[in-house]
């Protein structure tokens, strides 16, 4: 994830290395660079050029500097942190059993995610429960009722007569004394208007601590627009990508990132269990970067 | 303008303005822009953009280099009897449902089809592909998760002598795994031991929400199989498929189905108007906004 997109930027700041001053002209040469990088790594158009404005306006013309790539390199990281948020842990539910609500497009990988997020936490010291909330997909609940056993994680179903139980959710919530319950959700496209209406009210009645949007890392530009619907309907408060081991360039996390204002919390990298890593923004944007040292490199500027 | 403003209405306001005159550097801009969130690659638009400049841009124009540049229609290989299709694609983008919708379409049409399940990988796989297909007048043959997928096929082309039409629901697979690519071929080979026109057609499935990785994807999974189409699915989205025209220029494999839907009869053949159609705003058919 991202290597490629790496490998691409970093030839964009490259002819910047020995020139002593930054003109207006290197400006507009590099971010027109920078664009069509972005464009061409599957980056949402919209938020090419809402990118490429931010930076438009930080930039400026420069005399006298040591390094000119080392200010638009530092200019870019603050952007790109910023962009991408900072980790932090999931909420906790001090009165009870902590809620995650998963939800996203049909095939996403929700149902894997719930999975690899609960055998996660479980190493991390929790007792989980997986909650099947799908009743569309056929054998969705199965699924994840398999995935439960074979990690030695809890299932619960709370699917009856082709729906979403609520009642019988909030019952379960009630009386369990295990750590956390993850909701899996059904596929659900941004355009389904009833769909995003379900959503919204299973997590109107049910108030969870994070609801989770999973995205598919190999989404082309209809990110943002995924991003923003579900953004709407639900208050999405982390993203985990999916398949990231299927992107190299990692333009729709740009664009999810960006959309959505939160941050992206995991990263699913195969579709074993232990293929499932937090997601650290400030590691991330560095690498990207080509920056060894963040810390460093920000103290030298 | 805000972020994602202009997404409606896609062409056609900016088409109609600059009906007939020459284009403004802002309006060969938008233009460009709209192709490339139609998911055209960008060497893709450029090229278009520039054919555009050169035959005078008017709607009509547009559409018939669109048009021109459109893969083609082409039926689907089922006229020898049996036949055998592989469905394939990376994770998740419709491959089961596909084979479903398929396994529904030719059931009503009154062949005898034989659905095969050779996703022994992920957890109920074997149980989603059954339970679509129970209702219906079809064969299936699966069996362990776990077990050799090789072995189903093989076992469900000598006991199906009477079948017309074989599908083979294949496991998900990441076009960057080579590894999973080759071990596609072996399970191709499988059906070549019965006979060499076998498979008539290997399917891949590409997703409309991944956009132009879908060319990605192709420009992976052709190195080693012999892809002779492919599907498009999850156009009820949002998505237009400009990466259809990308993978007809390098690879000439052509567009066969377009699925639209998560209901048995979401499926239809592929049209280049339909596409092209849905590409410029108008909506026929099956994609729309
Ligand atoms: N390579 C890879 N495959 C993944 C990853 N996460 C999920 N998958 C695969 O993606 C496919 C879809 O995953 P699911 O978990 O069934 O997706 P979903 O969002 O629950 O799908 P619906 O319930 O139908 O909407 C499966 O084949 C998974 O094995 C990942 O990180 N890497
Ligand atoms: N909206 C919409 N959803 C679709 C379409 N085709 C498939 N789906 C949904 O996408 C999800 C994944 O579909 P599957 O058929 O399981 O995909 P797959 O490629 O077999 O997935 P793996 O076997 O896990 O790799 C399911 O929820 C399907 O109902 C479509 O055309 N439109
Ligand atoms: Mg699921
Ligand atoms: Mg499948």
């Amino acid at each position: 994830m991202f290597e490629g997109l790496a490998k691409r930027i970093q030839n964009v700041f490259a002819p910047f290395g020995s020139k002593g001053l930054l003109k207006q002209e290197d400006i507009d040469q590099f971010l027109k660079d920078l664009r069509w990088l972005l464009i061409e790594a599957d980056v949402s158009l919209p938020v090419v050029n809402e990118l490429v404005e931010r930076l438009r306006e930080k930039l400026k013309p420069q005399t006298g500097i040591v390094s000119p790539q080392d200010y638009l390199l530092k200019t870019v990281y603050e952007e790109l942190t910023a962009l991408l948020g900072s980790y932090r842990p999931l909420k906790v539910n001090p009165r009870g059993i902590s809620l995650y609500v998963l939800a996203g497009l049909q095939g996403s990988g929700k149902t894997t995610t719930a999975a690899k997020l609960g055998y996660f936490l479980k190493r991390n010291g929790k007792s989980v429960v997986l909650g099947a909330a799908d009743p569309y997909r056929p054998a969705g609940a199965e699924q994840l009722r398999v995935l439960a056993s074979e990690n030695g994680l809890y299932f619960e179903s709370f699917v009856e007569n082709g729906k979403v139980d609520i009642a019988k959710i909030q019952s379960f919530m009630k009386k369990s004394l295990h750590d956390v319950l993850i909701l899996d959700t059904a596929g659900r496209l941004h355009v389904e208007t009833d769909m995003l209406q379900e959503l919204s009210m299973i997590n109107k009645q049910l108030n969870p601590q994070e609801v989770l949007l999973v995205v598919d890392a190999m989404l082309g530009q209809e990110a943002a627009n995924i991003a923003k619907s579900f953004k709407e309907a639900a208050p999405v408060s982390g993203v985990i990508l999916a398949k990231a081991d299927g992107d190299e360039l990692g333009g729709a996390a740009l664009s999810v990132a960006y959309v959505s204002g939160v941050p992206i919390l995991f990263m699913g990298t195969g579709e074993h269990i232990r293929d499932f890593e937090p997601f650290d923004p400030n590691e991330t944007a560095a690498m990207i970067l080509g920056i060894g040292n963040p810390k460093a490199f920000l103290r030298k500027i | 303008m805000g972020l994602l403003d202009g997404f409606k209405a896609f062409f056609h306001q900016t088409v109609l303005k600059m009906q007939g005159k020459a284009l403004t550097p802002e309006q060969e801009e938008e233009l460009l822009s709209k192709l490339i969130m139609a998911d055209f690659s960008l060497k893709k638009a450029q090229a278009l953009l520039e054919q555009i400049k050169e035959k005078g841009n008017n709607v009509d124009v547009i559409r018939e280099v669109l048009l021109s540049e459109a893969p083609p229609f082409e039926p689907l290989r089922d006229t020898s009897v049996p036949s055998v299709f592989f469905i394939i694609g990376v994770n998740g983008v419709g491959k089961t449902t596909t084979v479903a919708k398929l396994a529904h379409m030719y059931a009503k049409q009154g062949k005898n089809v034989v659905v095969v399940g050779a996703d022994t990988f992920r957890a109920a796989a074997q149980d989603q592909l059954s339970t679509l297909v129970n209702r219906m007048p079809v064969t299936y043959v699966g069996g362990e998760r776990g077990s050799d997928s090789g072995s189903i096929l093989y076992k469900a082309l000598l006991e199906n002598p009477q079948a017309s039409v074989f599908l083979v629901d294949t496991a998900g697979r990441i076009h960057t795994s080579r590894a999973l690519i080759d071990e596609l071929s072996k399970l191709i080979k499988v059906g070549k031991k019965f006979s060499e026109e076998f498979p008539q057609e290997v399917l891949l499935v590409l997703d409309g929400t991944q956009g132009i990785q879908g060319y990605r994807q192709a420009m992976s999974f052709v190195q080693g199989t012999p892809i002779t189409g492919l599907v498009l699915t999850k156009m009820d989205s949002t998505a237009k498929g400009g990466m259809i025209f990308s993978i007809w220029d390098e690879l000439k494999i052509p567009v066969k189905l377009v699925c639209f839907g998560q209901q048995l009869d979401d499926i239809d053949f592929y049209s280049p108007q339909r596409v092209v159609d849905a590409i410029l705003g108008n909506n026929g058919g099956g994609n729309n906004d």
